[in-house]
């Protein structure tokens, strides 16, 4: 069965070393993969071959119990159709559109033939951005609200639908890419070497982890080996984000039931945190510190006491307000039951990350695939029943938690000075690479493929969101209206990572 | 006549101060300075100077609903006894003119809310209308033990009379020193129906200005709003009008809640100082109220608004008792 | 008297010619107006005396038998209803010859509606006129009978034929407690005239308990207090044009005058009869506001409005029965005096709301509020006037109906300057908080009513309104909203033209108490003073800056529909979930399942009376179980007939052989 091939994470092969498979084995063999335990897709990526005939698809599973990704290829004539894999496999859905919308690849059957972003440069049309073909409703009591894309506060923008009786909320849809810049097209634009500035502005609130996932590949394409201290570097960064950005989850949760003590505190240990990290590089939130060949800037023994000195008082302080958050019945009664995502909702439509994590299901990158020095750790993932607010606010605890015991280890280990930064050198063409880092919200993978001469072909991004955005729409579903905008905030995806 | 006209006037500057205070004080919580006390004035002040946009969906009713709605506050205003002293205005059963002057100012709010055609506002209307009409039997179940137990119809000579009658005390003309007036309240065994009586005023303040549990005034998500989105669509001296009417709200109540603890025969002065401090002290309580509590779940509110009946019933349970016939 | 017999006449003359002409249409409604417009020149010059003063106006017909000698009486009682209902029919008459001008040529008899109208009128001024039970029972009939055809004018519509029945049924029920009633009070009292009852109730015991019953419940289905008021939903949205108004507000009218009638004849009542008649008008006025919020049609709305307007009157009666029975006599006037104001205001906002509503139905033909919508600017008139008509009925200053519900307050808390039993007490004041309740419900269903008809966006782009209604319509409206502003800002003038009803009704008049009512119009014109004054300071600060037009906040989205506007179901969700318990909705959902639904999902919601779903249907299919057990009677076959017929005489054979003594 050499259907597919097995690689670890980060890899890099040849093209030529990826099966091609027919469209019947490709939709046969995606639908058995998919029934195992622990697989899921990570890119499903379209993309032209030079005279524009024919579309050649990747697919990149990741098979979380065998640690491994699979990798394949499939070709399609352009504007060919093909038996859509969403009724089988539910967890398609957004690949397939995708691939429509970027490829022209047609889903036969596939039950929501929608836009996905409504690219600039779109293959697969489906008309206007404005008319974007939300479920209607009938019967004349019924009402609906449309909140979005300008809102009231200072979010990014998107458009929510709800179909209402009263306060009851029957249905809720979301259309975004009101901030789609074309990212993965700059991608393939100039050398791949030079990028780090794109991929940390994919996500503003996810530089470390978009940029990680960019440097592995292009390290991978040019050969380059990082050391161990650049690791560590590294990992001590994206453990801090995550922090910082559990810390922001927590307060806006808080914020938005009302309980302004949690705001207050929650915001200014996340306060501290980001200063830590522009102690550390400069930016706040982490930007100019990881490059393709190691890192910018060094932790010395100074940074590192101070480092130690913040995750104490950090530890302190969140303890005391964990104690008051979580056991006040007024937040209680407003976190518990709302928004619950069933653990076979969560697994049928593939959410990752912590969305993942609070509804049962064990999904954790940083396990299944490590990278570097998370390969040494033996994590054990933070899994929680019930898959509503309370257990997203709860699985961010945890999060902090295990994310400063990682961090100290680190930091507390002896690691040789070694070398920061290695100039990266030319790129292998004709080679396919992917990555999967874990960022705070889920997996962030990113994957390349180059041509002849060192040039792009393809660059693909999948953000968390990809994934997660479906499980807010599912989980508003049967609540009241009112407790929408805590949902939003206790899943608190990213608009422009799900943009591009 | 001047005198209560006098303190008509310092009813509503304090009013137009509480907004401020309460701020303050939840700023204070969360370890900020925070705005100025003064804010709430300059923002109505500016918003004097502005021009409106007027969405093209209204009638004329949106344009008029809220100048409807202050005049309606000021008017429930002219009925409320300030420091101890009658209002301007009192006649039997003023207290139902008081209810159903601001139901107008309610009427109009909604209709202007409902004149824009937008859901979040139909929403914030919906809410309003019930919780308002779950707060009302509170209002009047106190409002009729206190008249059972003085035998008076209006507020003024209701509240005047309270402290001394719990103590069966007949307060002379000459007027109560403030010493003298804590020694009333502390022998007074029905001190239990009278804080019952502050607690209802007070949930209906929560509940009137739309504060914590009930609505958190800070909040940007129009889904949870209820008063905040009925008026997202006014601008400019409409938008003056409404907060003024707002601020109005609380301060009445709060005056309210302070006629309860306050007799009516203190030296002048004194009773002014009273006053101010009690009103003080109004506004830290919601200030306190918002700043540890979370707020309630929508579906939650009207049994926490019903539980303010039943603490009135508790009241009427206490006074019917009491009452030998 | 002569006065009365000739604008009774007059009335008559314009019905028959009305009838006569029904071929051409516009002159039947002439016709009938013009006669109309007589009887009412005299018959108001008629009660001028018995209203304003102390005197009564008395005749003695004598009718052959059965009926005998029939005594009319006009005391102050009878004149204010008497005023009440020339003054009302005469509108109702100039409105539904502006709703008539839609209809014709198209098959529906104007002429024949006109005749009944008439009939009615006639029949219910000489209801609140005469004093002989058999006079009267005959004239409730003639009323009922004429109301009936009177509502049918829309006859060709499918529902409308169990409309009818239900409403001639619910009639009858209660005409025959009043039959019982009356001949009780006739055979024990010795004569059918009202002196009889008078004896009967004043002679005390059970007799007189069972006998107010009686007529308590055969009045209270006209009154419309539950649980007999299953066929007002129906009726009241049924009639056209003016009728409406008539139906809902003087026919009411015509049910209080009777009760209050029997409660004046009876002297000193019983504590718990008061008590009573109190809980059943609590229940009504609650019932009737829930069950008003939970329904989308407007009639339906306005029509369970009139359950709990009701109530209030109940409510009202209920005070003065037990000021009557604790010997609290300011209690007992205020509590009559309250009744007898709110009546009147209610026959007032009750017809313009329902004048307003259709006028509405003649543009579109439907009175769904979701489906209407911003009808304010098609038919401006219109919608001001039913915004007079909402605050008015919800009790809002300044206007009438807040001065009735304030009399009514008034007669809960004016006990406690006086010291009352602790029970009295206590009940007052739950009382006073069930009223507070019931006008904030008002106030959640009228701002629901006009505001997801009236403003807003059209929910239904099919729906198509032609123009403004008529001066016909328009100007009876007018006239109303005129009225109830005046009667707000000056209840003085109303208030006058209670002492006659309440010195028959042998209640003190108390001028002095009146007086908080002058001081809270008083206070509205303070209203309106500081009204003015502050729309002059927004005129004088926006003068010269420039007022922008947009489109309302859509959040910026591109393709707002008008779909995303809040309806009149959405508005009252939550009243309605959190009053389950005592309301009557059917929901059907069709939600389409799996995770990415495609087919639209539909939601409707009906909405019922749950006191007609457990006990009227619930007895409807019982009896009809029970009949059904022998329907085995009606075979078909003559022959079985033939032996019935055979059957019965062979037994009264057996019979009369028996009695004879064989």
């Amino acid at each position: 069965m050499y259907k597919w091939l097995k690689v670890k994470n980060p890899a890099i092969v040849p093209l030529k070393d990826i099966p091609v498979l027919t469209v019947p084995e490709m939709l046969e063999e995606v639908v058995d993969l998919i029934k195992n335990e622990g697989v899921r897709p990570l890119h499903f990526a379209g993309r032209k071959t030079h005279d524009n005939r024919k579309v050649t698809v990747t697919i990149v599973l990741a098979d979380d119990v065998e640690n491994s990704l699979l990798l394949s290829q499939v070709v399609f004539t352009a504007d060919d159709c093909y038996d859509s894999l969403t009724p089988q496999a539910p967890i398609m859905h957004l690949f397939e559109r995708e691939l429509y919308e970027q490829a022209g690849i047609i889903p036969l059957g596939h039950p929501w033939p929608k836009g996905v972003r409504y690219e600039h440069d779109r293959v697969g049309d489906l008309g206007n951005f404005n008319e974007y073909p939300y479920l209607q409703s009938e019967g004349i009591r019924m009402h609906e609200v449309a909140v979005g894309p300008v809102h009231a506060g200072i979010i990014e923008p998107g458009s929510f639908r709800f179909l209402c009786y009263g306060e009851q909320v029957w249905h809720l849809e979301i259309q975004l890419g009101y901030q789609h810049r074309g990212v993965e097209g700059l991608f393939k634009t100039g050398s791949i070497l030079n990028k780090s500035h794109l991929s940390e502005s994919i996500a503003g609130d996810t530089v470390i982890g978009h940029a990680w996932a960019y440097a592995i590949l292009a390290e991978l394409l040019t050969d380059t080996e990082v050391t161990n201290r650049v690791q560590a570097i590294r990992a001590i960064a994206l453990e801090l984000e995550r922090i910082a950005m559990h810390l922001v989850g927590l307060g806006g949760i808080a914020m938005d039931i009302g309980y302004l003590p949690g705001a207050s505190v929650y915001g200014r240990l996340r306060t501290a945190v980001i200063n830590t990290m522009l102690k550390i590089c400069g930016s706040r939130f982490g930007r100019g510190l990881i490059r393709p060949g190691g890192v910018l800037f060094d932790i010395d023994t100074a940074l590192n006491l101070e480092i130690v000195d913040v995750l104490d008082v950090l530890y302190r302080d969140i303890e005391k307000i964990n104690e008051l958050f979580f056991n006040m019945p007024s937040v209680l009664s407003r976190l518990e039951h709302t928004g619950t995502v069933s653990k076979e909702t969560a697994k049928a439509i593939g959410l990752v990350g912590i969305m993942a994590k609070m509804s049962g299901l064990s999904v954790d990158s940083r396990i299944s695939h490590p990278i570097s020095i998370y390969a040494n750790e033996r994590l054990k993932p933070h899994v929680l029943d019930g898959g509503d607010v309370f257990a997203r606010a709860k699985i961010r605890v945890l999060e902090i938690d295990q994310s400063m015991r990682l961090i100290r280890r680190w930091l507390g280990t002896e690691v040789k000075r070694n070398e920061l930064y290695v100039k990266p050198g030319t790129v292998k063409s004709n080679h396919l690479a992917v990555s999967v880092v874990e960022g705070w919200r889920g997996e962030i993978s990113h994957m390349v493929i180059t041509g002849n001469q060192s040039s792009v072909l393809q660059y693909k991004v999948k953000d968390p969101s990809f994934n997660n955005w479906m499980g807010l729409a599912l989980a508003v579903r049967d609540n009241g209206i009112s407790d929408f905008p805590l949902c939003n905030k206790s899943f608190d995806l990213s608009y422009c990572g799900f943009d591009l | 006549m001047m005198d209560a006209a006098v303190r008509y006037v310092l009813m509503i500057v304090v009013a137009l101060l509480m907004p401020g205070l309460i701020n303050k004080v939840k700023a204070l919580w969360g370890g900020r300075q925070g705005a100025s006390i003064l804010q709430p004035i300059y923002d109505i002040c500016r918003l004097f100077h502005k021009s409106q946009v007027i969405s093209e969906t209204t009638s004329p009713i949106f344009r008029v609903a809220p100048s409807i709605n202050l005049v309606a506050s000021l008017c429930a205003g002219l009925v409320v006894p300030v420091a101890g002293k009658e209002s301007l205005i009192y006649f039997n059963g003023d207290f139902v003119f008081f209810a159903y002057i601001l139901a107008l100012g309610r009427f109009f709010t909604v209709l202007g809310a409902l004149d824009t055609g937008s859901s979040f506002e139909g929403m914030g209307a919906s809410r309003e209308v019930t919780f308002s009409a779950l707060i009302e039997p509170a209002f009047f179940i106190i409002m009729g033990a206190m008249a059972m137990l003085t035998g008076y119809t209006s507020f003024s000579q209701i509240f005047s009379l309270i402290p001394g009658l719990l103590q069966n005390i007949k307060i002379n003309d000459a007027g109560v020193s403030i010493a003298e007036l804590i020694r009333l309240w502390a022998h007074s065994e029905l001190l239990v129906a009278a804080v019952c009586g502050n607690i209802v005023f007070l949930i209906m303040i929560l509940v009137e200005a739309s504060r914590l549990p009930v609505d958190d005034p800070t909040t940007h998500l129009e889904l949870t709003m209820i008063h905040e989105v009925m008026v997202l669509d006014n601008s400019g001296i409409d938008l003056a009008f409404i907060q003024w009417a707002s601020a109005l709200k609380i301060g009445m109540l709060g005056t309210l809640i302070v006629a309860l603890i306050l007799p009516a025969a203190l030296y002048m002065w004194s009773a002014v100082m009273l006053y101010l401090f009690l009103m003080l002290l109004v506004a830290i309580t919601i200030g306190s109220i918002e700043s540890v509590m979370a707020r309630l779940r929508m579906t939650h509110v009207p049994q926490f608004v019903l539980g303010a009946s039943s603490i009135a019933l508790i009241v009427l349970a206490i006074l019917l008792l009491g009452h030998k016939q | 008297m002569c006065s009365l017999y000739v604008g009774v006449l007059m009335l008559m003359i314009g019905g028959i010619l009305s009838l006569i002409f029904e071929k051409s249409e516009k002159m039947a409604g002439l016709f009938s107006i013009v006669f109309g417009a007589f009887a009412a020149f005299f018959i108001f010059s008629f009660i001028k005396i018995p209203l304003m003063t102390d005197k009564t106006i008395t005749d003695i017909l004598n009718m052959s038998m059965p009926i005998g000698i029939v005594r009319i009486e006009v005391d102050g009682l009878s004149a204010f209803f008497i005023m009440l209902i020339i003054v009302l029919a005469f509108i109702a008459m100039l409105y539904s010859h502006g709703y008539f001008l839609h209809f014709y040529n198209k098959g529906m008899s104007c002429g024949k509606h006109f005749f009944f109208f008439n009939i009615l009128i006639v029949s219910m001024i000489l209801v609140v006129s005469v004093r002989n039970a058999i006079a009267f029972l005959i004239l409730w009939e003639i009323m009922s009978i004429s109301s009936f055809f009177v509502m049918s004018f829309h006859h060709n519509a499918e529902d409308m034929r169990e409309v009818a029945i239900k409403y001639i049924i619910a009639m009858h029920v209660g005409a025959f407690f009043l039959i019982v009633a009356f001949l009780i009070a006739g055979i024990e009292g010795g004569t059918f005239d009202f002196e009889g009852i008078e004896r009967v109730m004043k002679a005390g015991g059970v007799l007189a308990q069972v006998v107010f019953f009686l007529f308590f419940i055969g009045f209270a289905f006209k009154i419309g207090l539950i649980p007999f008021h299953t066929w007002l939903p129906y009726a009241y949205p049924a009639a056209p044009g003016g009728t409406a108004a008539l139906m809902a507000g003087v026919m009411k009218a015509v049910g209080v005058y009777c009760l209050l009638r029997i409660v004046g004849l009876s002297g000193r009542p019983e504590v718990w009869s008061g008590y009573v008649i109190l809980a059943i008008s609590v229940g009504s006025a609650v019932f009737g506001i829930l069950t008003a919020i939970s329904h989308n049609d407007v009639k339906k709305v306005l029509s369970f409005s009139s359950v709990e307007n009701a109530g209030i009157i109940g409510i009202a009666i209920a005070a003065g029965m037990l000021g009557l029975a604790y010997d609290l006599p300011e209690m007992a006037f205020f509590g009559f005096a309250g009744a007898l104001f709110h009546v009147l205001n209610h026959a007032i906002f009750k017809g313009l709301l329902f004048f307003g509503i259709n006028s509405v139905y003649t543009q579109v033909y439907t009175t769904d509020m979701d489906k209407l919508g911003g009808v304010i600017k098609k038919m401006p008139m219109t919608a001001y006037l039913f915004l007079v008509g909402s605050l008015a009925i919800v009790g809002l200053p300044p206007f009438n109906g807040f001065i009735s519900k304030f009399l009514i307050y008034n007669s809960f808390f004016i006990i406690t300057s006086q010291k009352a039993a602790g029970l009295l007490m206590g009940v007052s004041v739950l009382t006073l908080a069930m009223l507070a309740l019931t006008g904030a419900l008002a106030l959640a269903a009228f701002t629901k009513t006009f505001g997801t008809v009236f403003l807003g966006e059209p929910r239904n782009n099919k729906i198509v309104f032609k123009s403004e209604s008529n001066a016909w319509m328009t100007f009876p409206m007018l006239v109303l909203s005129l009225m109830c502003l005046f009667i707000g800002l000056c209840p003085h003038g109303v208030t006058i033209m209670l002492r006659g009803p309440l010195k028959s009704m042998g209640v003190p008049y108390y001028e002095h108490n009146l007086e908080t009512a002058t001081m809270v119009s008083g206070v509205f014109l303070i209203f309106i003073f500081m009204l003015a004054l502050v729309l002059f300071i927004k005129f004088l600060v926006l003068k010269n800056k420039k007022i922008q037009k947009a489109a309302t906040w859509g959040c910026g989205y591109g393709a707002v529909s008008n779909k995303m506007q809040y309806t009149g179901a959405s508005f009252s969700e939550p009243l309605t979930r959190l009053s389950k318990p005592v309301l009557s909705m059917d929901n059907n959902i069709k939600k389409p399942n799996g995770l990415f639904p495609v087919k639209a999902l539909s939601y409707s919601v009906k909405a019922g009376d749950l006191i007609e779903r457990l006990f009227i249907d619930k007895l409807w299919h019982a009896f009809r179980w029970l009949l059904d057990r022998f329907s085995w009677i009606q075979s078909g076959y003559t022959g079985h007939y033939l032996l019935y017929i055979l059957l019965t005489i062979v037994a009264m054979a057996i019979a009369a052989m028996w009695r004879l003594g064989l």
